[in-house]
């Protein structure tokens, strides 16, 4: 299946590496022309290069916080008129409510409610405008099934939602659609890093607590990032707009509900 | 109330060009249109162009000789509009022009996969809905090239005649079906093309001056109205710009 969007213009943030990663992969796959956006040029500038070489389309690497006022002009600037934009950036930490002080909540709030909702209103009339525009939000399965310790993520992520579900369904008239993918346990980084916490915490092995957790999802196993972005270039094909204002779990079946 | 209103063009290789004035003209007479072509850019200018105009029009890309590239571009056009009224087979490309002996390998069947499997993939996909709905218009078009050969443009011919037996087949097997099949050679107009044309020096159509090249609201103003019921009497024909009988027809 073609996507169509051959020659889109993307805006990926956090990517990277990971998720971010995974969705410009598949992005690229299809044709669609990065701007990529991580705060670590070196990593970065690597990927921009992979990705050129893989995919052979036009790739622009802009190292910036982009949960800041500067990083957001600076990315936008690069790309002005995105027709698909992934909104991500990295997890605020686990811990303990008692512990988290008004800035850790403002930090949390900046990186995953305020930021994409700046990023969608500086690019979403440029999309309405167009008649095409693809708004793809990278947020956790922690919004449909909190998870205690990301209290500072399951609020912020929450805030988003509720947002995103109102003016989800005032852009599909026009061909805009704004949606969110919820993903569980990824093989990534950042899965490595908690568990690596996690194993010094318990005494045990990183490979002891990686595989426990493995085990305790439905699919026995961690998630791709290939497949991650493959979720993400759908919502971003042409094939996706009458698909609007939803969250879509990639997580194994580790969520047990119905809906 | 206009001749196309609400039916739903896609206009192949419309980024520029004839193929931009086609869906202008369209679009000028009530037609919701799909402009497509590789370059997605110039799609959405043309399309905006219209929109501006108070028409319709939507951009989407599309390279028609990939087969999952072309279903993709009518799925969206599906999405957008609904199932597709008025096919303009226009996407071509002159290159390479040179001696057949001569001639890269891939750019020659490229040509061909562009010019002939371009028209043939995006008809072969719209007629099952146009059928079901009773029939469609489908516009190829050819040129003066698929009736004679001309110097260096072995691939740019043999495409063109091809294309022209494509307009025969299709009407012989789906005309009585209500598709309306035409080819229409646009004649020698002043688009980019011809500036390629003029750039290769070989053969006498590279000899003409730009001056004496049409502007591309001719030809485009004949094909609108081939869409329209006027030219029922015509399906199934190669028609041609130097066709006075039919120019006085369309009012030019």
């Amino acid at each position: 299946m073609d996507m169509g969007i051959r020659g889109r213009k993307a805006l990926v943030c956090a990517a990277s590496k990971g998720l971010g990663k995974g969705c410009a992969m598949a992005l690229a796959g299809e044709g669609a022309e990065l701007t990529i956006v991580a705060r670590t040029a070196g990593t970065l500038e690597a990927t921009a290069q992979e990705l050129r070489e893989a995919y052979g389309v036009p790739v622009t690497a802009v190292a910036c916080d982009i949960t800041t006022a500067e990083g957001r002009a600076r990315a936008l600037a690069a790309c002005p008129e995105p027709d698909i934009l992934v909104n991500n950036a990295g997890g605020p930490p686990p811990g303990d409510f008692r512990n988290w002080t008004r800035d850790d909540w403002i930090a949390a709030l900046d990186a995953n409610m305020l930021t994409p909702i700046e990023l969608i209103k500086a690019t979403v009339d440029g999309m309405i405008g167009r008649r095409f525009g693809r708004i793809v939000n990278i947020t956790s399965s922690a919004v449909k099934a909190p998870i205690d310790i990301l209290g500072l993520s399951n609020g912020a992520r929450a805030g988003l939602t509720g947002f995103v579900a109102g003016i989800a369904r005032k852009t599909v008239e026009h061909n805009v659609t704004i949606n969110n993918l919820l993903p569980g346990p990824f093989d990534t980084d950042r899965l490595r890093g908690t568990a690596e916490a996690a194993a010094a915490k318990a005494g045990k092995s990183v490979e002891a607590v990686l595989d426990e957790r493995r085990l305790s999802n439905p699919a026995k196993r961690f998630g791709t990032i290939e497949e991650f972005g493959a979720a993400c270039a759908f919502l971003a094909s042409v094939h996706a707009g009458y698909i609007t204002g939803q969250n879509l779990l990639l997580d194994g079946g580790g969520y047990p509900g119905t809906l | 109330m206009s001749e196309l209103d609400g039916k739903v063009a896609v206009v192949t290789g419309g980024g520029r060009g004839i193929g931009a004035a086609i869906a202008e003209a369209l679009a000028a007479k009530g037609a919701r249109v799909v402009v497509t072509a590789r370059s997605l850019g110039a799609c959405e200018d043309v399309a905006a162009g219209i929109r501006d105009a108070g028409g319709k029009a939507e951009a989407l890309a599309c390279d028609v000789s990939r087969p999952a590239a072309v279903e993709a571009m009518l799925a969206g056009t599906r999405a957008a509009f609904g199932p597709v009224d008025i096919l303009v087979n226009n996407a071509g490309v002159i290159q390479p022009i040179g001696l057949l002996a001569e001639c890269d390998a891939e750019a020659w069947l490229d040509n061909v996969r562009i010019n002939l499997g371009g028209a043939f993939l995006a008809a072969r996909a719209v007629i099952p809905a146009m059928v079901e709905r009773g029939g469609g218009t489908i516009v190829n078009i050819s040129s003066g090239a698929a009736h004679r050969p001309l110097e260096g443009w072995s691939a740019y011919c043999a495409g063109k005649a091809g294309l022209a037996m494509l307009t025969g087949s299709l009407h012989l097997e789906y005309g009585r079906q209500g598709i309306r099949v035409f080819g229409f050679g646009p004649g020698t107009v002043d688009t980019e093309m011809q500036v390629q044309i003029r750039a290769s020096g070989i053969n006498q159509i590279s000899k003409l001056p730009r001056e004496s090249l049409a502007k591309v609201e001719r030809p485009a103003a004949v094909v609108a109205w081939l869409c329209g019921k006027a030219a029922d009497d015509l399906a199934g024909q190669e028609l041609s710009i130097r066709d006075e009988e039919l120019l006085k027809r369309v009012g030019l």
